[in-house]
Parts: structure tokens; sequence; C-alpha cells
């Protein structure tokens, strides 16, 4: 019943509509699965680890724990990603499905020494 | 220290400096008031101080979703601001709200930039030595974003009439594809939206991190490995200004 009603509505519902509903269900990721996760800190204005390896192709889910009392700003250009870590607080960051290679990413506050790299593996 | 700063403050008083003078030279020659331009900056600061001792207590909810969500918000707020002023400059009846608008559109993008200056900031107030080098470096990177911002402001005062809001409603429509790029790129962040991955990779071309890229990035958010989605929002976006800009040019005399 329920499920030929719904037919019977979809049918009413304007093609350009549909496609946008479609869009949009393609695009908005509702279900929060678990992701891989990878946790990476920060102390004394350096990342720990510096290098840290996840598989490509598939979303990742990043914590930045910032043990030091100061802001830091979790930044990368190749990953198009910046984001405020506060001092003594976490940041979850969502990146990828990455292509296979290595993603440079810094501490906009501390440049010098906040340094490390994301590195995406084929996971066979 | 100083050098650092100096880029810091340098990145986001540009991205605010550019939508300023890009305003304030469309106020100018449509003989509006520009009074509202103090008001948003003494409203923006106000706002990005009270922004920066929220944020704190904004990034434990939702593991710091609502940060990004807030920031998208406030970018997706600029455009839509932006579009209204570019669409009821064509109508006479309308053109007093226009002040308003923009005092709106600044109030925002400072809040914005300005946020995150001041949470840079704290991190030094601890440290007197310190806290002066970075400040010197901030009052530096400030001129230079001033001036660039100054720059182009006498840059599009120095267009011939016809010229004139044709190339403004291009360069706003830009920089409101680039503000929903970025937004678009903060909700991937957040997981809210989810990315196919990069349509393209143009970094071998231009770097984001080159000087070129950085000014390309404040004056139409370049990326150099966008998704599918911002490619295509992007140039929806600009497109829906340059037909407005295109419908202005047809009108006889305003």
């Amino acid at each position: 019943m329920t499920i030929n009603f719904l037919f019977k509505y979809t049918q009413k519902v304007s093609s350009r509509l549909r496609i946008l509903l479609i869009l949009t269900f393609w695009c908005t990721n509702l279900s929060y699965a678990d992701k891989p996760t990878f946790e990476i800190i920060i102390e004394n204005h350096l990342f720990i680890p510096s290098e840290v390896f996840v598989p490509a192709n598939t979303k990742v889910k990043l914590i930045v724990h910032n043990n030091d009392p100061t802001p830091e700003e979790f930044e990368s250009y190749e990953l198009n990603r910046e984001k405020v870590v506060m001092g003594k607080q976490k940041a979850v960051i969502f990146i990828g499905p990455l292509k296979p290679g290595k993603y440079p990413f810094f501490g906009e506050f501390f440049p010098t020494t906040a340094q490390g790299t994301i590195i995406a593996v084929d996971e066979q | 220290m100083i050098i650092t700063s100096v880029i810091i403050i340098l990145r986001e008083a540009l991205e605010a400096a550019l939508i300023i003078s890009v305003l304030l030279a469309f106020s100018r020659y449509s003989k509006l008031p520009i009074t509202w331009l103090w008001k948003a900056i003494a409203l923006g600061t106000i706002g990005s101080y009270l922004l920066a001792n929220i944020l704190p207590w904004l990034s434990e909810i939702g593991e710091g979703v609502a940060q990004d969500i807030l920031f998208a918000t406030i970018h997706f707020l600029v455009v839509a601001v932006l579009g209204l002023v570019v669409w009821l400059w064509s109508n006479p009846s309308q053109t007093h709200l226009l002040p308003y608008l923009m005092l709106f559109a600044i109030n925002l993008a400072i809040l914005r930039e300005g946020c995150e200056i001041i949470i840079y900031y704290t991190g030094f107030m601890s440290n007197a030595d310190l806290l002066m080098n970075v400040s010197v470096g901030g009052i530096i990177g400030l001129a230079i974003g001033v001036s660039i911002g100054a720059i182009c402001y006498y840059l599009l005062l120095s267009l011939r009439n016809g010229h004139f809001i044709p190339v403004t409603f291009i360069l706003l429509g830009l920089i409101s594809a680039g503000l929903v790029s970025q937004a678009i790129t903060l909700l991937y962040q957040a997981d809210i939206l989810s990315s196919n991955g990069a349509l393209w990779d143009s970094s071998a071309l231009i770097r984001e991190s080159s000087l070129i890229g950085q000014l390309l990035y404040a004056v139409m958010g370049y990326e150099s490995t966008p998704s599918a989605l911002q490619v295509s929002s992007y140039f929806c976006i600009a497109g829906i200004f340059l037909f407005l800009a295109a419908r202005i040019k047809k009108q006889p005399d305003n």
C-alpha cells in the first residue's frame, strides 16, 4: 500500500525535482557509517606522527588533538582543508577519497615546525 | 615568526579587503553614502571578538562540525547578500536598501577573517616578546592587504563609465563563486557532503601556495584540485552574476 502510494506520489513530482532529489542523495552522506579513523597529536608545535598512512580512494576521518595550550590551524593546500584546533581541544576533519600519493599539511600558526604528510596508499 | 604573522594576516585581510574595495567603489559609482563602511568594520571587529570567544565552546559540539557549518553558512550568507546587491541595483526604488546590504556583507566578511586573526593572537598573549613580533607582522600584513584593496578600488573607479558595472558585477560574481566553493569544502570537511574526488589537478600549472595561487584564491577562490560539485556550482553562481551584468548593460541609461 505505502509503496504503491509512494510510487504514485513520486510520479507526480516533476522530473526536475526528481533529478534534484537524486543529486541531493548522491551528494549527502547521512549514514554516519564507520570510516577509517586516524589520530594526529599536536605537541610543542609538532605533528605526531608527522607521516600518516591512510587508505586511498575512501573517505577518512582525521582526529587532530591539540595538546598545546595555544591554538593551531590544520591546513593543507593539497587536501583543500583548513580548520582551527583550539588549545587543549580536538578537531575532526574528513578527507578523501584520495588518489594514492603524498598530501602535505601544516599548522598555519606555527608552520616552521608543524609540518606533516598524509600518504594515501592503495590497499590490496 | 614575523614572516608567518605577515602571511597569515595578509591572507585573511586580502579576502575582506577585496570585497570591501569592490563594494566601496560600487557605492561611490552609484553615489550612495559610504558611512556603512565604518559601521561594518566596527561591527565586524566586535563580532570577530565575540566569535573567537565562542569558538572553543562551539568546536566541542558535534566533534567540531558546528564550526564548519557556521563558517559555511557565513559564506553562503555573504553570497546571498552580494547577489541581492547586484539584483537591487537595477531597481531604482530599492537603492536605499543597498547601504544596509553592503554593511551586512562586509560585516560577515570581516567576522570570518577577523575571528581567525584573533584566535591566532590569543596564542601569544602570555608571551610579551613574541606578541610584539607577531603584532608588527600583523600590522605589516594588514597594511599590504589594505594597499591591495586601495589599488583595486582606484583601478575600478578609473574604468570608463560603460565598463564599470560589468566589471564590478563580474568581480562580485567571481568572489561569490569562490566563496561557495570554499563553503562546499567546509561541508566536505564536516562530512555533510561527500566528494567524489578531484575533477582535475592544476597544481603543476599554478600551485595554491604560490603568490599567484594565493591572489587567485582571494579573488576567485582558486583551488588546484576542485570537485565536480565545486566546479559546477562555481559556474552556476558566476553565471547568475554574469546574467545580471548582461541584463543591466542592455538598459539605456540608468
